[in-house]
């Protein structure tokens, strides 16, 4: 008996400290068809696939398997019931061959020892589903192309008799042909009666392999249907949706004075068109594209955290040595993505992370004066009005907003002349992120030039004087201000020029 | 509505973190002071008092270095490795004669400080992991010293130097004096200066750190080359002490400096304790030995007594940590840069 929905959620509510990442989603994914799910990066897609696939338990709701309620404890609740997931990052194990990759978590044994005949033919018969019939079993998988590494983790999953497979942004290690291998592959999956959730942000591929759609927008549903009724242009549209918003301050006209100018810069390590772009004092540009498209690997690369490949970077004329030390020296810092590995020092009280950058300042011969410690942070917390109960709470306890003000404080403490912001509003209440967005402006407007880096569209839209839109690596755009520009953008990121 | 409306509680949680970690020390140290006097009465006797007082400034000194490591993330079990060379270098170079006795002090802090840069450089410029390099660097001084010497060790240790291991003042063996100063200026390092600051964040989020400016490797370096000279000197206290050299008269000070912090509350993890975590570890270490000495136990019980004090008191640091503040456990920085 076939169930009418192999996989669901209804009414999932999730929401994570300052952020509602789900709010009351509902669909429902059929046997035996492929079903897309799409959404802007922050849209909640991830979190859904994290409590359909027991990762994470939903805060109100529940998750539907072959048409039951259940509630899953962990991932391996959800293995049980056929539900696999095969994330983004590959978790092939390199160093062991393709028969271990293939059969791991699922060895067939008998009193601890590996039935080899069995494994085997388990493992021979999910590569042929993959079309990896031909590939010898003893294969070390390291030795493979990525393609392959990716089937071969699609590969155990069938071995799990999976009756519901969650495939997330395969496409985004795979081009071409190899797009097309994995294609086949996934409808054959699918005929066989499993039902395919596939995450993507190539739009082509909903036209070609997906039968069904659902789009989310800020942990809600927009919309879900089969995919005939889903021309292109209605999927942008829906994925960006309105966003015409009034929390963002007007910036102030920029000067004329060129403070950053970057010239053919190549981050160390990567493959990718240079980049040139010119910053001037008081200047908001903002940097769209999707996750790994660039961004905060240019942004590291001009803060001297990473390495440059090719290209030069001067600071108001003059040359900037590729070092951290320098780049600091030279006025140009970094508000990081990941605020609380490598923005903070969690447990330190907020008073000596917001002084950790500027130690000089704050001693004498070495010797801490406490006093002007205190100054420094009494100053930063009535600039950009950080609320915590004193100078030693630990960064810990403070809220993401705050947190991240501190980050921002640290910095201003060396008066930059330019500052990269990557992703500064992530995991930060509404509240806080319109306070960071004043923040913002009126750094700007004092003289300062900006780089922001975000994956949400509104926000770049609406802070920048100017959009730099990226695609794998390189500049695909420099959009002057405009607040109806999202559709435009989203095109340019995602390569869909409409 | 008063000021500060969302304040959390601060004051009390860190108050209580403070407390609790001196807590447990505190509590075996009575215990320890308690059980001797009932079964050890001797334990109270001037002769005994100076030996726990010598033994506190041996293992204490050691103990300072092994902080500074431990703060920074790392470990240094080659210690007791620079103790031993320390005295071979100063009995082969000085001869016993007083005359030469700075040559060999002077050389005995070169090969100090040169087992320091080799640590610093494996787990600095290398990455290798801490304990894997100084245990790589223990090895090879006790080869060094053994091919050096064919494997007996000998020679006189000059008598000028006896006062340094055997001296006192006013009645305080002069270890525990110089041991006491090093603490005071270490604790003032510590909590009061730049380069504290830089210890503490390096130890607590070296990724972070870095981004902000601090050069987090010479950091990391300076703290195992200070562990390192700290090595010499209690090397130099204990060659004085016993006047002539025999490596394996040189005890396991790399183990007892590691129990000392750990009992004290310094975490294993970097970043976490103070000084005078260190010297309350120290001083309930050096009771607990001598103590077992007194009862005439065995170095194998001595042994297990250490090492299941350890285990208690690491056991009793994640408790309390855990209780205090659920730390999720960030994910590690990319390979190539993660912590130690």
């Amino acid at each position: 008996m076939v169930p009418a929905i192999a996989l669901g959620a209804r009414e999932v509510t999730k929401s994570f400290p300052g952020v509602r990442a789900l709010a009351g989603v509902t669909f429902a994914v059929a046997p035996g068809r492929v079903h897309a799910l799409l959404g802007e990066n922050g849209a909640g897609k991830s979190t859904l696939i994290k409590i359909l696939t027991g990762d994470q338990t939903p805060d109100s709701g529940t998750v539907v398997v072959a048409d039951e309620e259940v509630s899953f404890g962990s991932p391996r609740d959800a293995l049980a019931r056929g539900v696999t997931p095969v994330y983004q990052e590959l978790t092939v194990l390199p160093e062991m061959t393709v028969l271990d990759n293939v059969m791991m978590g699922h060895e067939s044994a008998r009193r601890g020892v590996l039935r080899l005949r069995e494994q085997r033919e388990h493992a021979r018969r999910a590569l042929e589903r993959v079309d990896l019939g031909g590939l010898d079993l003893g294969t070390i998988a390291g030795d493979l192309s990525l393609a392959n590494q990716q089937l071969i983790e699609i590969a155990r999953a069938l071995v799990r008799r999976s009756n519901v497979l969650i495939l997330d942004e395969p496409s985004a290690v795979l081009s071409g042909d190899k797009l097309e291998a994995l294609h086949s592959v996934v409808r054959s999956i699918a005929a066989e009666g499993t039902a395919v959730v596939y995450i993507t942000h190539l739009l082509d591929e909903v036209r070609l392999l997906a039968d069904d759609v659902t789009v989310l927008r800020d942990g809600t549903l927009v919309s879900t249907g089969p995919a005939v009724d889903y021309p292109m242009e209605r999927i942008v549209r829906e994925m960006v949706g309105r966003q015409v918003d009034s929390v963002f301050p007007d910036p102030a006209p920029p000067r004329d004075e060129v403070v950053l100018t970057v010239s053919d810069l190549v981050p160390r390590g990567a493959e990718v068109a240079p980049v040139s772009l010119e910053l001037r004092a008081g200047e908001i540009v903002g940097l769209a594209g999707l996750v790994g498209s660039g961004r905060s690997r240019l942004l590291k690369t001009l803060a001297g955290v990473r390495g440059r490949g090719e290209g030069t970077v001067a600071v108001e004329g003059r040359p900037l040595r590729p070092s951290l030390g320098a780049t600091i020296d030279a006025g140009v810092v970094l508000v990081p993505e990941e605020r609380k590995r490598d923005g903070l020092v969690l447990d330190l009280p907020v008073s000596q992370n917001c002084t950790l950058t500027a130690l000089r300042s704050i001693s004498t011969a070495g010797w801490v004066d406490g006093g002007r410690e205190k100054a420094a942070f009494a100053e930063e917390r009535e600039r950009l009005g950080i609320r915590a109960a004193g100078g030693d709470q630990l960064a810990r306890q403070l809220s993401g907003g705050n947190q991240q003000k501190i980050v921002i404080a640290k910095w201003l403490r060396v008066s930059p002349r330019v500052l990269l912001l990557d992703e500064p509003t992530r995991g930060v209440d509404v509240g806080a992120k319109s306070e960071i967005y004043r923040i913002i402006t009126e750094l700007a407007a004092n003289g300062m030039a900006i780089l922001l880096a975000s994956s949400e569209l509104p926000e770049v839209i609406g802070l920048s004087h100017r959009v730099l839109v990226f695609k794998d690596g390189a500049v695909v755009g420099d959009i002057p201000r405009n607040p109806d520009a999202a559709e435009q953008i989203m095109h340019l990121a995602l390569g869909t020029e409409s | 509505m008063t000021a500060a409306p969302a304040a959390p509680t601060r004051a009390p949680s860190a108050r209580l973190a403070r407390i609790s970690g001196v807590v447990a020390p505190l509590t075996g140290l009575v215990l320890v002071l308690v059980l001797a006097a009932v079964t050890t009465p001797q334990f109270y006797s001037l002769e005994v008092a100076r030996l726990v007082m010598f033994q506190i400034g041996l293992i204490g000194i050691a103990a300072l270095g092994q902080t500074l490591v431990l703060l920074v993330g790392g470990i240094d079990l080659s210690i007791s490795g620079v103790m031993a060379l320390t005295s071979v270098v100063l009995a082969t170079y000085s001869a016993g004669s007083d005359s030469r006795l700075l040559v060999g002090v002077v050389l005995a802090v070169l090969a100090g400080l040169a087992v320091g840069l080799v640590n610093a450089g494996l787990v600095v410029l290398r990455n290798v992991p801490p304990f894997v390099a100084t245990f790589a660097s223990f090895v090879l001084i006790q080869g060094v010293i053994i091919a050096w010497t064919r494997g007996a060790p000998s020679g006189n240790i000059p008598d000028a130097l006896g006062w340094l291991g055997g001296g006192r003042i006013w009645e305080i063996p002069v270890p525990l004096v110089v041991f006491a100063v090093l603490a005071l200026v270490a604790g003032i390092a510590l909590g009061r200066t730049t380069a504290g600051r830089r210890v503490y964040s390096t130890g607590l989020n070296r990724e972070a750190a870095r981004m902000s400016g601090i050069r987090t490797g010479i950091v990391i370096a300076s703290c195992y080359i200070l562990s390192s000279l700290a090595g010499v000197l209690a090397g130099l206290i204990n060659s004085s002490f016993i006047g002539f050299v025999d490596a394996a008269l040189v005890r396991s000070l790399d183990l007892d400096s590691i129990a000392a912090a750990v009992i004290g509350g310094i975490a294993l993890t970097g970043g976490k304790g103070r000084i005078s975590q260190t010297v309350l570890g120290v001083v309930l270490l050096a009771a607990l030995l001598t103590w077992l000495i007194q009862l005439g136990a065995g170095g194998g019980a001595q042994l297990v007594v250490s090492g299941g004090v350890i285990l208690l008191a690491v056991f009793l640091q994640n408790r309390g940590l855990g209780l205090l503040s659920p730390r999720a456990r960030t994910t590690r920085a990319t390979p190539r840069k993660g912590k130690q």
